[in-house]
């Protein structure tokens, strides 16, 4: 009897110790045993084992978020003595660089990645990403909202690529233009008012700004049903038979109808930034745009403080980019640190008050924004009611239709 | 050993394997590896898949037919004014050398730059538009337009002291001698310059011509900023390939404009050829 409630107490104890997460990791790099590393004993074991690595490299790919890396470099320089070697890249060269780098068997040059969420297939098929799941095991990951936990878009990632910063496609307008009343609601009331007020939307080409790629996934959402809507929210697509599909599926007539339409009435854009800074020369009133990019045109006086925020009914994309450690990362531990810190609640409350850069936490809410920034983000009544998952391959693929079946015909 | 290097054709071998050898490393090397990506599969098996899609997608055929309007194009404005302008220069007159100095600037400066000024300067609600608003002007659509005009100025101000470099040098070569020669037998300014003096310095304006032409087609920057989002030109549409990763698409485009420039060079040879026969034939 007494063996076997000694057993039940062994069993017991290794079930609260070992990790939730027990597959073996790719990691190439490592100084200590991952597999022992819980939320519990995560500060005892990394954080000595970053302090002898005493640096970690960082690479982030969107331009916007310098200032945002570079307040958190300076928390956690100061808070672990870990020297930080940052650098900004552009995400698809980098991606190229780390498969290359992957391929030939050699140490990545970056130790945590920020990158984009949807550059996640593309990566992980590439055996770039190491498997070490983090929402698991990162203390500050406690409060990770569970429907992003283990998967992203659709595609699972057993919390190896998990999103720290959530941002949303929408509708932006200079309010001294379009009054409230003449706000288009859905997308039909967009194409109407594009009408009627011939070239001042803009639309960004899909395949040159998400917030396009974006826009072109959410018209599809809106005006597919049944069978072709199954397909279209088909995360289990490869991007090329994503590509197959749009380019021949007869289900996507109704969108290219609409682009068709729409674009006969609105400026075609060269990117993200090209849409907003039209607006800001007053050459267009309304565009498609991205919440977070929209607060720091602001911020930097590129924008009107006129200029608000919609969504259309059915919903349009949201999306959120996301840190992961290279399977042949160099220091591991610091990484595991810092993308630690990078999701603790301190750091995401800056972030969206700062970026207006929305949190996979769930102890985080739009509540805890001033007033002064509530008013450029998207307001509650829309927000996140109207925001629809991305699914990054299919936008792609529906941006190159569109490039085939309209603009090239 | 040493008698082998007393071989005259070791020795030329000798001596142009400098140049022959950097020419077979750094441009035969890459354009045969290029070669073979564009014609292999993921599972290196063979194809033609990529050339297919250059030549059967509506995009990429556009995209290009836009290479060789974006090529092309340029050469026309810029040696419209290239010419005059290495003509003046040759002139004496006041500041001529401040003139000559400057009009050199816009070569060190990246298209890139070119690109960014004028979405600053150019584009509507821009710099420009907004001091001449107050006079109930404003500017055409050059940024995004049509028919890529803002593409084709970007380019033309950054190409044509290049040009003019070129072509005041071709002019400069040509023996005062010559000139006199066809005005004392009676020809006009005119006619000396149309008969006489273009035609010496046509091996020099061709040349400028071709590097000109490649230069404009090549360019990513200038219409991947300034120009309409649709059509793209292929050297836009091969940076976006190659985001996308799909290298062996990648390959093939630049096999194709390679293809165009190699054939824009043969048209070059030709023609400087010819130059040269009826220059020999004139001088018979």
């Amino acid at each position: 009897m007494t063996a076997r409630l000694l057993a039940i107490a062994a069993l017991a104890l290794s079930a609260t110790t070992a990790p939730v997460h027990s597959a073996e990791t790719n990691l190439k790099n490592l100084d200590f045993d991952i597999s022992k590393v819980t939320r519990e004993n995560f500060y005892d074991i990394v954080v000595p084992a970053a302090k002898a690595e005493g640096t970690v490299t960082m690479y982030n790919f969107a331009g916007s978020f310098g200032d945002a890396w570079k307040e958190l470099i300076t928390r956690f320089e100061a808070k672990y003595g870990i020297k930080v070697e940052y650098s900004d890249v552009k995400g698809a060269q980098a991606n190229q660089q780390l498969i290359a780098v992957q391929k030939a068997g050699e140490d990545a040059p970056v130790d945590a990645y920020f990158a984009g969420g949807g550059d996640y297939p593309l990566l992980s098929s590439a055996g770039v990403v190491g498997n070490v799941p983090l929402t698991t095991i990162l203390p500050n990951m406690n409060n990770y909202d569970p429907a992003l936990a283990q998967s992203l878009f659709g595609k699972p990632h057993g919390g190896a690529y998990p999103l720290v910063h959530l941002n949303q496609t929408a509708i932006g307008y200079d309010s001294a233009f379009v009054k409230p009343g003449d706000l288009p609601k859905t997308f039909d009331e967009l194409l109407a008012w594009a009408e009627k007020n011939p070239m001042r939307l803009g639309v960004t080409l899909p395949s040159k700004g998400g917030s396009g790629g974006g826009f072109i996934y959410s018209v599809a959402l809106n005006y597919l049903t049944g069978e072709c809507r199954t397909t279209l929210t088909d995360y289990t697509l490869t991007a090329e038979q994503a590509t197959d599909w749009a380019m021949a599926s007869e289900c996507l007539e109704p969108v290219w109808d609409y682009y068709r339409k729409l674009l006969g009435v609105a400026e075609l854009t060269n990117g993200n930034a090209d849409t907003l800074n039209l607006i800001n020369n007053q050459q267009l009133y309304m565009g498609t745009v991205w919440e977070d990019q929209v607060m720091t045109f602001i911020r930097d006086k590129q924008l009107p403080e006129t200029f608000r925020l919609t969504l259309l009914e059915n919903g349009q994309v949201g999306s959120g980019d996301a840190f992961f450690i290279p399977a042949n990362a160099k220091h591991v531990a610091s990484a595991l640190l810092l993308i630690d810190m990078a999701i603790g609640k301190d750091f995401q409350a800056w972030k969206l008050e700062n970026k207006a850069s929305r949190s996979p936490r769930t102890d985080l809410s739009s509540d805890l924004i001033t007033p002064e920034t509530a008013k450029y983000l998207l307001p509650a009544n829309v927000y996140p009611r109207l925001s629809a998952p991305a699914f990054w391959d299919m936008s792609k693929a529906l941006g190159e239709a569109l490039d085939e079946k309209v603009l090239s015909q | 050993m040493q008698a082998m290097l007393r071989d005259p054709k070791v020795q030329l071998a000798l001596l142009l394997l400098p140049g022959v050898g950097y020419l077979l490393v750094f441009f035969g090397g890459p354009l045969v590896s290029a070669l073979i990506g564009s014609l292999r599969l993921d599972d290196s098996s063979f194809t033609l898949q990529w050339y297919e899609r250059i030549f059967t997608r509506a995009t990429m055929l556009r995209g290009l037919k836009t290479s060789i309007y974006y090529g092309v194009a340029p050469v026309f404005v810029s040696l419209v004014v290239s010419v005059p302008l290495a003509l003046l220069i040759r002139q004496s007159f006041w500041g001529r050398k401040l003139f000559n100095g400057l009009y050199k600037l816009p070569m060190a400066v990246p298209g890139i730059i070119v690109a960014l000024m004028v979405i600053i300067l150019a584009e509507r609600g821009g710099f420009i538009d907004r001091v001449i608003a107050p006079f109930g002007l404003s500017l055409p659509k050059l940024v995004r337009d049509e028919w890529g005009i803002g593409v084709i100025l970007a380019s033309v101000w950054k190409q044509i002291p290049f040009m003019t470099l070129i072509i005041t040098s071709a002019f400069a070569g040509i023996p005062e001698d010559i000139r006199h020669a066809a005005r004392s037998l009676g020809a006009s300014r005119l006619s000396t310059f149309v008969f006489v003096e273009v035609p010496l310095a046509m091996p020099g304006i061709t040349a400028a011509i071709l590097l000109t032409f490649i230069g404009s087609m090549g360019s990513y920057a200038i219409p991947d900023i300034v120009g309409p989002p649709s059509p793209r030109p292929l050297s836009v549409l091969m940076i976006f390939e190659f985001n996308e990763g799909r290298f062996a698409q990648v390959y093939a485009m630049g096999m194709v404009l390679s293809l165009f420039a190699v054939a824009v060079l043969l048209a070059y040879y030709a023609l400087t050829a010819n130059i040269g026969v009826s220059r020999t034939k004139g001088d018979e």
